[in-house]
């Protein structure tokens, strides 16, 4: 009997050996962290955890290299975060962690940024904290836009919008019949002037191919180069005409002085003045000035 | 006119018996149930006493557990095997191409931590140890053994309830740890073997659902469920009358109530894993 229980206790402290070694492996297993291996531990103050919990992964440049062991919330905004780094992995004291979501879902990852320090990271050691410009940013950035698209979108979709759209779309089926309508009662005309339109092209393509072409274009390239030769000459008298205008706004020369002494423009003015009164006096009065005899 | 009469006093008797046999349908199962609440009260308490003495049922608490145990892990191991592969190919084809590929490998993990294997196991236990437990019992009280301990001045609770109960709470634990970890093994190589996924998705799913909670969560189901499998069994084998034909309606009682009651601590265990986890 005695025998028996023996065996039996045996059987079971097998049984309890098994399950207690696939409990305790499947736990590191489930937690990320390999079974006996050796790590450090470093702290971090969050404002906020975001969704960060523990066995979240802790990943550097995308490898993962820790695991998240503790989240606890230490007051209103501190969030104390025990992070497991693996001791093979020495990072500079001072590195930052950043909180990121990963994947569809937004599930949180800790990403460490290497520092520039020589010394690193102690068993103990609180890290600095980066900002992140995750996927909840990029979100709200998306949501914006998406909101702006749906107000174009509201404004698009106005009943007067639509209302004028469903006139168009009621008014298509008489248009599409007005122009079946004009082709079939043209399409005498419309055949004709594809014919015309083909005969021209033909012509065309005739005279192309001919010399006559190739005379015209030396024509128009000679008449071109003479125009440009005119051009110039047009230019040169141009120059010319704004220099005598520059001197004659100048004061320079009989016309400068003419154009620019407003006393002889008075003088003028007065002999003109004095001469229409003598004309005016010797048709009133021509004995005056003219003396006639005979003998 | 009497024919008439007489009909429509009988039709009146008619609907008194029924309106009379209602509230005492109703009455008679309130009794049952509270005769059955005092009873599981009784022998919650009759073996809480009993499990002061140890040594009196040391010998017998091994052999339970080791039947409990020892024999019931390889159907607990193929059933924890089966439920994890079909877990997998099941979300396989649910989610391929429409949500990330290693969702499966959260799923499975979720499923088997905290439902599968837990339940998965207390249900095959029902049958295997429940049934058991109802028979024998019900033999040994049917038979007069248990009448026969009482007469030569052994508690019948600490020999024939304590052992079972107590084994039944200590085993299902394990076994439900090895289930758990087998389920999700079987799992894994029925979603790399037949799915779209490779190891490494399966486990970043696995490790992405994991939080503490869930593991512990299903250790403590397990726990639950061994003591309630054994109790029951226990209650209904010693309450059995009726020569084999009872015997034979106490295994199917307790396989039934066994049952009920694990999908009942099971839906209330749900709100502490809600609450907690």
């Amino acid at each position: 009997m005695a025998r028996r229980s023996k065996k039996l206790e045996l059987w079971i402290g097998l049984l309890a050996i098994v399950a207690t070694v696939v409990t305790f492996w499947g736990y590191y297993w489930l937690t990320g962290q390999p079974l006996g291996e050796r790590g450090y531990h470093v702290y971090a103050v969050l404002p906020n955890a975001a969704g960060l919990s523990r066995g979240s992964q802790v990943q550097m440049s995308g490898v993962e290299v820790g695991v998240v062991r503790n989240v606890e919330l230490v007051g209103a905004g501190r969030v104390v975060v025990r992070v497991w780094i693996q001791r093979s992995l020495q990072i500079p004291r001072d590195s930052r962690i950043l909180v990121e979501a990963v994947g569809v879902f937004g599930d949180k990852v800790v990403r460490l940024q290497p520092g520039a320090a020589a010394d690193p990271a102690a068993d103990g050691d609180t890290l600095g904290v980066a900002v992140s410009s995750g996927l909840m940013d990029l979100a709200g950035t998306l949501g914006e836009k998406a909101e702006t698209l749906l107000d174009q979108l509201d404004k698009l979709m106005a009943d007067s919008t639509i209302d004028q759209v469903h006139g168009t779309v009621a008014a298509l089926p008489g248009t599409v019949r007005g122009v079946e309508r004009l082709v079939r009662e043209n399409s005498g005309e419309f055949a004709a002037l594809s014919r015309s339109l083909r005969e021209t092209a033909e012509t065309l393509n005739s005279r192309l191919a001919s010399d006559e072409i190739d005379q015209a274009l030396a024509d128009i390239e000679a008449t071109a180069a003479r125009l440009a030769e005119v051009s110039e000459d047009f230019k040169d008298a141009a120059d010319r005409l704004a220099s005598i205008a520059e001197k004659i706004d100048n004061g320079e020369g009989t016309l400068g002085l003419m154009v620019n002494d407003s006393a002889l423009y008075y003088d003028l003015r007065d002999a003109t003045r004095s001469l229409t009164s003598l004309t005016q006096d010797i048709q009133q009065n021509p004995g005056r000035y003219i003396k006639l005899s005979v003998f | 006119m009497n024919s008439s009469m007489a009909e429509t006093e009988t039709q009146t008797q008619d609907v008194g018996s029924i309106l009379s046999r209602v509230p005492a349908a109703v009455g008679q199962g309130v009794i049952a149930v509270l005769e059955h609440s005092a009873g599981l009260a009784m022998l919650t308490a009759q073996t809480v006493v009993a499990a002061a003495r140890p040594r009196r049922y040391y010998g017998a608490l091994v052999a339970q557990a080791y039947d409990m145990g020892v024999r019931s892990l390889p159907v607990v191991v193929l059933v924890a095997a089966l439920s994890g592969a079909v877990t997998s190919q099941q979300s396989g084809y649910q989610f391929t191409g429409t949500v990330p590929i290693w969702i499966i490998g959260s799923i499975v993990a979720a499923s088997v931590l905290t439902e599968l294997g837990p339940v998965i196991t207390a249900l095959v236990l029902v049958g295997r140890i429940g049934a058991r437990i109802g028979a024998e019992l019900g033999t040994m009280v049917v038979t007069e053994q248990v009448d026969a301990l009482r007469a030569v001045g052994r508690d019948p609770i600490e020999q024939l309830v304590v052992p079972r109960v107590l084994a039944g709470t200590l085993v299902l634990p394990p076994l439900v740890a090895i289930a758990d970890f087998v389920a999700i093994g079987a799992g894994w190589a029925g979603a790399v073997i037949t799915l779209p996924i490779t190891t490494s998705e399966f486990v970043y799913g696995v490790r992405s659902y994991y939080h503490d909670f869930a593991l512990w969560f299903g250790l403590i189901k397990a726990a639950v469920f061994g003591a309630t499998i054994t109790f029951i069994g226990c209650y209904i084998g010693m309450k059995a009358r009726g020569g084999a034909e009872g015997v034979g309606r106490t295994t199917t009682a307790v396989v039934v109530s066994g049952t009920v009651a694990i999908m009942f601590w099971d839906a209330v265990l749900a709100r502490l894993l809600k609450a907690f986890g």
